[in-house]
């Protein structure tokens, strides 16, 4: 998978400060533009994948127990599909991999920033994937990384700051 | 100094065991992966399942595509023919095929109004410019590939639509994957075939909300054969790279590399033609000259894969000795100019799944990090091992494997970049990370014992959270220089713990891919804040210096202090006698730099939403006045 890297420009406080993707869906995504492309932002945990046929495609269906609403109003149980996953043919077993999309296990929890599909209490994640970030306990705590913080290691408490900030509040 | 200066350290301690190692390991390599439900017993009532590399079986690597018919950007004004689409496809493929080291071939064999709704697991290879409602990258490249070792039978119908995909070879007299029957779809001779063997796979184009071009060109259309020569990569198995800057003469990247800027034409041109590291990987995974006959015997034009390369082979750990999954280790061929050649990625990840109903499970580290082992196929040459985390700067474990996404869970510290040092000298605290030990690959030979320990690190960060890519200064400006304070206290707390000062790393960012982000110079020096606020640094006689500094893109450039013991030795003394003084980083931005179509010079990260107080910039030459940003600059350290 293959996304766009488009670079917009604003002016700040003297100095030219550059955010390096524009807010549509298909391009490299930084924090403030999934958070705006996001109608729902929250923290869950995997209950159980199921993968459905869409014509001859698989895709993943997580149900997500939700831990937190960061941003928007959902039960207390969503489904979230991503594209891919494993196809029971009689005894032939066999998966589709998407690149740039990895796998979700039962009990892994993850930040989610979502945008609504047609279905009553289905999302899909933002920006293919990238708006997907893994929640890991390091030194007892909840944190983050990846490309949304930069490389950054954030305690979960911190990510939420910064999506609170860039939404404005 | 602020307060939200953070101490972090590198290295996580080991988790408690309880499973003990089942199973051998396969080298992650640059490979996308699945699931290998083959499985071995784990503990009663539970196997191992492990993760595999997804491929072509030799007999099925003459892999044949079906063009669907749909035009891109069909319907309007700027719509592009069928053979116009067909050309520039069959080209993106050829990229692939003229590799003389690798057998793989891929070709489109047929042009079809197929009218199947979304592609899908059917055995047709489609290549199509059909795309769900919901699709929202450029282009994909799915595959289906079998997740556990399997027989095929003669009359198996695998994907379930009433039509056999397995034929008898002794019957036909041929023995590869083609349209047997001529009814539209492959066949697959009867035999065995092993779990990531690749059974479908299609490249879809999003046709909804990309305009499409033939051409490379700063517009933001997007280039097809460009974007289809990445995703014929993924067609043959390759992963995501993070290589996106090649050297001090090229400032682009792998055409693996995940995004593209699609409105810089250089950039869409590198990406149309292979970087080493992706003829690297399709050589690997496909040698050429490994059988007498076939696909992979050397034929016209061909060289032996084990006749061009060789392997660097080692492993990396962390501190505590537990292997990493899913880190990043790179080739670096010293020449003139020094330049990323291949990127390889560590270790394999295994988790257990319950007999009773296949519910996957996570395990503990110690069993699901079976090691971290890596190969590198290189070409004859002089290298330096580079060492470094996939932390989303510039790309995220997630969007590159399973192996590096589920690594990275359990090695989830970002550690710093660092060489592989030589002998003793490579270990847990290393004060001269930059040093790396020079390996000399000779074509046939593997080296092995590569072995690399990430440093122990501790980090003063004059930053939070970086919320912009990069600062560049107002228009017109001359003479420009960022600086960051590391005030006195904490560094000398720092130091009296008996670390060592190694490095300062600068998150820096060039607005056009194609660009290199070099700056005039970045250097550690001494200095204080006036009563006024400025700061009056010493520029003119750093501690350390590098002219003409080769950075990173949307990435951490380390800028390695060498003699690093004596700086902490000498300013340890001196930062004592004066608690008013301080160190500084400073950047300095080239008047001359190279541009692209933007226009503007690399750019340093910022974090506007933080205390500020630490950040200095000076313009035209003039003093450093204090500047409510924090510049995205840390001072690095090693120690127990």
């Amino acid at each position: 998978m293959l996304t766009k890297m488009i670079k917009t420009s604003c002016l700040l406080a003297g100095v030219l400060a550059m955010s390096f993707a524009n807010a549509t869906t298909d391009e490299q995504m930084d924090l403030a533009e999934v958070t705006e492309a996001s109608t729902v932002i929250v923290t869950g945990e995997v209950l159980d994948s199921v993968t459905v046929m869409e014509g001859n495609a698989p895709l993943t269906k997580l149900t997500i127990s939700i831990e937190e609403r960061i941003k928007g109003n959902t039960p207390q149980t969503i489904t979230v599909v991503i594209p891919g996953g494993t196809m029971n043919k009689g005894r032939f077993l066999v998966g589709e991999v998407v690149p740039g999309v990895t796998p979700v296990l039962s009990s892994q929890k993850n930040l989610y920033f979502l945008s609504p599909l047609a279905a009553k209490d289905e999302f899909q994640v933002v920006g293919f994937n990238q708006g997907q970030a893994s929640i890991t306990m390091v030194n007892g705590e909840e944190s983050i990384n990846g490309t949304l913080t930069n490389g950054e290691r954030y305690s979960l408490t911190e990510m939420k700051a910064k999506i609170h900030a860039a939404q404005g509040l | 100094m602020k307060k939200n200066n953070k101490l972090s350290q590198a290295g996580i301690g080991a988790a408690a065991a309880v499973l003990m190692g089942l199973s051998g390991a396969s080298v992650a390599g640059g490979y996308l992966d699945t699931f290998n439900f083959t499985g071995q017993p784990a503990f009663e009532g539970f196997n191992t399942v492990e993760l595999t590399p997804i491929f072509w079986d030799k007999r099925c690597a003459n892999v044949e595509y079906t063009l669907d018919t749909i035009l891109p950007n069909e319907g309007t004004d700027i719509e592009i023919d069928l053979e116009s689409t067909r050309t520039a496809l069959q080209s993106a493929l050829n990229s692939w095929n003229v590799i003389t080291t690798s057998f793989i071939n891929m070709n489109i064999t047929k042009v079809e109004t197929l009218g199947n709704g979304n592609r899908g697991f059917d055995f047709i290879n489609e290549l199509t410019f059909e795309t769900p409602e919901t699709f929202t990258a450029l282009a994909s490249s799915p595959s289906t590939s079998l997740q556990a070792d399997t027989q095929f039978n003669v009359g198996d119908d695998i994907d379930g639509d009433g039509d056999s995909d397995v034929y008898d070879p002794d019957v036909e007299g041929v023995n590869v994957c083609t349209d047997i029957d001529n009814d539209g779809d492959i066949e697959f001779p009867a035999g065995f075939y092993l779990a990531g063997t690749i059974l479908d796979n299609d490249v879809q184009f999003n046709n909804r909300t990309v305009a499409w071009s033939l051409e490379a060109s700063d517009e933001t259309t997007a280039d097809i054969e460009a974007i289809a020569v990445h995703e014929f990569g993924h067609s043959h198995g390759l992963s995501h790279a993070s290589i996106n800057v090649i050297s001090g003469a090229d400032g682009t990247g792998s055409t693996m590399f995940p995004f593209i800027d699609t409105g810089d034409a250089a950039a869409e041109l590198a990406t149309r033609t292979l970087h080493e590291d992706d003829i690297s990987w399709s050589s690997y995974a496909y040698q050429e000259g490994t059988d007498d006959t076939g696909i992979a015997a050397l034929q016209e034009d061909d060289e032996a894969f084990d006749e061009v390369y060789a392997l660097l082979k080692g492993n990396i750990t962390k501190p505590d000795g537990l292997p990493i999954a899913g880190a990043s280790l790179q080739a670096v061929e010293l020449g003139r100019l020094d330049t990323v050649q291949v990127e390889a990625l560590s270790g394999s990840v295994r988790f257990v799944e319950r007999i009773a109903d296949g519910a996957l499970f996570f395990a503990n580290e110690e069993f699901a990090v079976a090691d971290g082992d890596f190969e590198i196929p290189v070409k004859q040459g002089r290298y330096r091992i580079l060492a470094q985390a996939l932390d989303g700067s510039p790309v995220a474990a997630s969007r590159v494997s399973s192996t590096a996404s589920f690594g990275n869970r359990y090695s989830p510290d970002t550690f710093p970049e660092e060489y592989l040092s030589r002998g003793r000298q490579e270990g847990s605290v290393e004060v001269d990370p930059g040093r790396g030990r020079m390996v000399y690959a000779r074509s046939g030979n593997d080296v092995e014992g590569l072995n690399v320990v990430i440093n122990n690190e501790r980090v003063l960060s004059s930053y939070d959270a970086v919320e912009f890519g990069g600062t560049s200064a107002v228009f017109g400006a001359t003479d420009v220089v960022y600086a960051t304070r590391f005030a006195n206290a904490d560094v000398l707390d720092l130091l009296a713990t008996g670390a060592s000062i190694t490095s300062a790393s600068i998150l820096t960012n060039v607005f056009d891919e194609s660009v290199v982000p070099r700056f005039k110079r970045v250097a550690l020096a001494t200095g204080k804040v006036d009563e006024n606020g400025v700061a009056q640094i010493n520029t003119q006689r750093p501690i350390r210096q590098q002219l003409d500094f080769i950075a990173q893109d949307a990435d951490d450039t380390p800028f390695f202090f060498r003699g690093a013991r004596s700086v902490g030795r000498v300013y340890q003394a001196l930062l004592r006698r004066d608690p008013e003084l301080d160190l500084f980083v400073i950047v300095e931005v080239d008047d001359n730099f190279e541009t692209g179509p933007g226009g503007l010079p690399p750019l340093v990260a910022v974090d506007t939403n933080s205390e500020f107080g630490d950040s200095f910039l000076s313009l035209n030459g003039e003093g450093f006045a204090p500047i409510n940003l924090n510049f995205a600059i840390q001072l690095r350290f090693t120690g127990e």
